[in-house]
């Protein structure tokens, strides 16, 4: 066995952290592109 | 904040953002489409029509805003 503490989810620390930078990428995707749709949107019919 | 994924695991993660995030945006779609200053946006012509049918389009929508 690993010498590292094995987690609740199976991942080792590098591993989490490994994923969470993909995670936050995708995130941060959506988000820009919610921002676009929306600034789009107000353009079209402000919603103030 | 990456600590998350010791205690939930990836895959069952990510499945339950996209289809929480997946509802969400669909739920708000209807909610616009049910309201009188956005629900139309399906059922007119596009924004560059012209700009006289806009026009008087955002006029009638402000005033069925207003009832």
């Amino acid at each position: 066995m690993s010498d590292e503490k094995r987690s609740a989810s199976g991942l080792t620390s590098r591993e989490a952290k490994e994923f969470h930078k993909y995670f936050m990428q995708g995130t941060l995707g959506f988000v820009a592109l919610t921002l676009v749709a929306h600034i789009l949107i107000w353009m079209w019919r402000p919603w103030f | 904040m990456w600590r998350i994924w010791l205690m939930v695991d990836p895959r069952r993660g990510l499945v339950a953002v996209l289809a929480f995030a997946f509802f969400m945006v669909l739920v708000n779609h209807f909610v616009q489409l049910s309201t009188p200053r956005y629900g139309s946006w399906l059922s007119e012509p596009p924004p560059g029509a012209t700009a006289a049918i806009q026009q008087t389009k955002d006029e009638e929508v402000l005033v069925a805003g207003t009832q």
